[in-house]
């Protein structure tokens, strides 16, 4: 298999960390004047330092990640060259790789015992996108990567791809913009649709998996529209008690193995790899019982 | 001078990264917390904290509230004789329900809950002369 040059390329989540905070800054400053309640200190606090432990974590576990991609690069099927397309193709490719990962890691209680991590503040702003894991590496989400590699695309390639897909679902962590024109929401990821996916009203639960462009929860039938009459309320299904960061960070990995020693034999898997809430005597709820529930039984939630 | 090996091993711009988002870190809290962010939202009355209930715990209907009399807290009970217990966690609130297992203590107007949950320190609910009769109901809470 022919070999490819590839430049040393940066990281570009690093070039963005200063626009990070002057945004994060500006929506404080609409929040004084518009909307105080959507900003809390501590609740702001706890989100900035997930995003810190994530970069710690993701830097303690970057040499096994790229040992991984490059080993999976070394068995391509073909050798993508260097050139424009390519940069776009795997910039497509790597959104549709994460919107995979993105639905395994609400449906997979293994995987959602990391990703609980972004979600589990009550606020939306542009803090929350920061709130991210520290366990990402324990919960495989890398594996979702790997076809690109075996693809063809160069290690480097993804990895910039995958920064610049991370930098746009930033910005889209707030509540301050309403919607765009349809022709916008139709293809793109928007504010308007991401305050869906943090939602826990009983129909927006478990929707809008998307990072960049939204057709793939069109197409793949995960798409739910935010209502007017339906105001988003964020979090997780059992909100936290508090603002205990270590709790936050592990209170579902302590969860899992609370279950695992509890439960019979044959449903400790179903406890891993279950979707979240699963028990196995139907003792707790799921996304999909709520939603049988309270939204096609049309029971409370109308 | 050279770094001793040890040191040299250290990837200092990263360590200065880190530092400096440490500061902006902190930085942005003080902002928050300067700018009065958050606000002292209370439950508002009886229908408030029974769609508190509603919403945190899908579908729990209350056809009994109590209100803390500060509004930062509420106590529900539903036809099934569940309670539900609603508390403030920055400036939202968080529903619970209540199992056999949770510790009350009752002192005069003061009702305490202990939930045992590892970050949820006992909610502490002024009921006033109501405190005896919610008291009461939550000794006949079944264990889960």
């Amino acid at each position: 298999m022919p070999d490819i040059i590839v430049p040393a390329l940066p990281n570009p989540v690093d070039y963005a960390v200063p626009g990070f905070i002057l945004l994060i800054l500006l929506e404080m400053l609409w929040a004084r004047r518009n909307a105080p309640d959507k900003y809390e200190p501590n609740d702001t606090l706890s989100s900035l330092l997930f995003g810190f432990g994530s970069t710690v974590a993701g830097a303690l576990t970057a040499g096994l990640v790229l040992a991984l991609f490059n080993g999976a690069y070394a068995h391509r099927v073909a050798t993508i060259p260097y050139i424009w397309w390519a940069w776009i193709a795997c910039f497509v490719l790597d959104d549709l790789a994460y919107y995979w990962f993105h639905r395994a890691a609400h449906r997979i209680r293994w995987m959602w015992a990391s990703h609980v991590n972004h979600h589990s503040s009550q606020h939306y702003n542009l803090s929350t996108a920061l709130r991210q894991t520290w366990t990402g590496f324990i919960a495989l989400s890398f594996i979702f990567r790997l076809p690109l590699m075996l693809i063809g695309f160069h290690p480097a390639m993804v990895l910039f791809v995958g920064g610049i897909n991370l930098i746009y679902q930033f910005w889209i962590h707030t509540e301050v913009i309403g919607r765009f024109p349809r022709f916008i929401e139709a293809v793109m990821n928007t504010p308007s649709h991401h305050r869906v996916h943090h939602g826990v009203n009983p129909r927006y639960l478990d929707t809008n998996y998307a990072g960049v462009f939204i057709i793939w929860d069109r197409m793949f039938g995960t798409f739910t529209p935010e209502l007017d009459e339906e105001p988003v309320r964020y979090g997780i299904v059992k909100q936290l008690g508090g603002f205990n960061l270590l709790w936050s960070v592990f209170h579902e990995w302590i969860g899992i193995a609370q279950d695992l020693w509890r439960a019979p034999w044959g449903s400790k898997l179903g406890y891993l790899f279950g979707p979240p809430g699963w028990t196995h005597d139907g003792s707790r709820d799921t996304s999909d019982s709520i939603k049988a529930r309270l939204v096609d039984g049309h029971d409370a939630a109308d | 001078m050279p770094l001793p090996p040890e040191l040299a091993m250290i990837d200092w711009a990263f360590v200065g990264r880190m530092g400096a988002s440490l500061t902006g870190i902190g930085l942005l809290y003080f902002i928050a917390w300067k700018m009065g962010l958050g606000g002292d939202p209370r439950i508002a009355d009886e229908a408030d904290a029974q769609q508190k209930a509603r919403d945190g715990l899908y579908g729990f209907e209350a056809v009994d509230t109590a209100l803390d009399k500060a509004g930062m807290s509420a106590l529900l009970r539903d036809a099934e004789s569940r309670h539900a217990l609603i508390f403030r966690v920055g400036n939202r609130f968080v529903a619970r329900l209540v199992p056999g297992t949770a510790g009350a203590r009752l002192d005069q107007a003061l009702l305490t809950i202990n939930l045992h949950e590892p970050d949820l320190p006992p909610v502490i609910l002024n009921l006033g002369d109501k405190a005896q009769y919610w008291a009461s109901g939550l000794r006949h809470i079944p264990d889960a």
